[in-house]
């Protein structure tokens, strides 16, 4: 760990945070399939921060909740 | 106009400057010159009315219209106005730090941006992508990601992509809300993962959108890339020319200028230098005692 709180590398910056990774990649897919067919989609960046928060919190706070 | 570098010029900045800027008067400075004015430049409707300006360009870098939100000036009294009210000098250059950064890069268009309103009009131009605001947001994109606008970009995104570490929880934490205190407000109300996914808005905006318009240009519609300075040359663009008052100048800067105005800038430069240059030469004079001390404990250090 640096002293600016950020993984020294790489490599441990993947290994403490790949599950995050992954959701923000997928949610990341699926944002540029619907923007390149629905590019009315793209415009807003209100749009944008309420689809991140409904993909990286809402979504597997639900999925958390159901497989309680 | 760019499409990606406003939403990642923040996070880049961030990197660089760690501790000593605030996040979010920085991106709000980064997007504050567009936030009153692209709506009206591409127009909208209102219960069956259609609102656009008349001359697109001019209404959004020019004067009159709102071309005074992409000056220098413009971010230097928002950010007084934010010491004003808040009294915290970060959170005010931060916000000059994110506006001043979207002012620069707007030159890098045809139309360009008054970097120096009120003291010159005059619009300051690279000239390197097209602008085509004029023509309608889906011409404008595939216009901007089929010339040296997408390429602009592109730099931003592998910077952003490069500059990893900023969006990690651990810097977050430690370094980003640190600087802000927005954030320690909004963590009152809001759990970490939120806050965190929030502060990565603008950062999954910016490379998701700048990947998105690029395939929608090239594979879903087929626009001509054209990486040509100033291009792409099927687009019909604005030019700085065409909205500068002093067409033929060869020295923008002063062709144009209000002689008056400039001369209120210089009396308000000159008395600002005036009531600094004892806090200067106290400086100066301290400078060479506080070498001569850092020399003596780097010699006792060794020692």
């Amino acid at each position: 760990m640096r002293q600016d709180g950020s993984p020294s590398d790489l490599r441990e910056g993947l290994a403490t945070g790949r599950g995050e990774l992954t959701l923000y990649v997928a949610a990341g897919v699926v944002y540029v399939a619907i923007g390149v067919n629905f590019p009315e989609f793209l415009f807003s960046w209100v749009v944008a921060a309420g689809y991140l928060l409904l993909c990286v919190v809402a979504l597997p706070a639900i999925r958390r909740r159901l497989t309680r | 106009m760019s499409w990606a570098a406003h939403d990642l010029e923040p996070y880049v900045i961030q990197k660089e400057l760690g501790k000593r800027v605030a996040f979010v008067p920085l991106l709000i400075g980064s997007y504050a010159p567009d936030l009153s004015s692209k709506w009206f430049v591409y127009g909208i409707t209102v219960v069956g009315v259609k609102l656009k300006a008349d001359n697109p360009a001019q209404f959004h870098r020019g004067w009159p219209g709102v071309g005074f939100t992409h000056s220098l000036t413009f971010g230097l009294v928002i950010g007084l106005l934010l010491y004003a009210i808040f009294r915290n000098e970060v959170v005010a250059y931060s916000f000059v730090i994110g506006q001043w950064a979207h002012a620069l890069t707007d030159t890098g268009d045809t139309v360009g941006t008054m970097l120096f309103f009120p003291f010159t009009d005059h619009l300051f131009s690279v000239g390197a992508w097209a602008y085509a605001g004029q023509t309608g947001r889906y011409t404008d994109a595939g216009a901007y990601f089929s010339g040296l606008g997408f390429v602009w970009d592109g730099v931003f995104v592998v910077w952003a992509l490069l500059s990893w570490r900023v969006i990690t929880r651990g810097y977050f934490r430690t370094t980003v809300m640190a600087a802000d205190p927005f954030w320690n407000w909004a963590g009152r109300y809001l759990s970490e993962t939120t806050l965190v996914a929030l502060y990565r808005v603008s950062y999954f905006y910016g490379i998701a959108r700048w990947t998105a318009w690029l395939i929608w240009a090239h594979v879903a519609r087929s626009f001509a890339f054209d990486l040509h300075w100033g291009g792409p040359g099927w687009v019909p663009r604005v030019n700085a020319r065409e909205l500068n008052a002093a067409a033929s100048c060869r020295c923008p800067g002063c062709c144009s200028m209000k002689p008056r105005l400039g001369f209120y800038g210089a009396v308000a430069v000159c008395a600002w230098a005036k009531g600094h240059s004892g806090s200067v030469r106290d400086v100066l004079r301290a400078a060479p005692k506080r070498s001569r001390a850092r020399r003596k404990r780097r010699a006792l250090k060794k020692q």
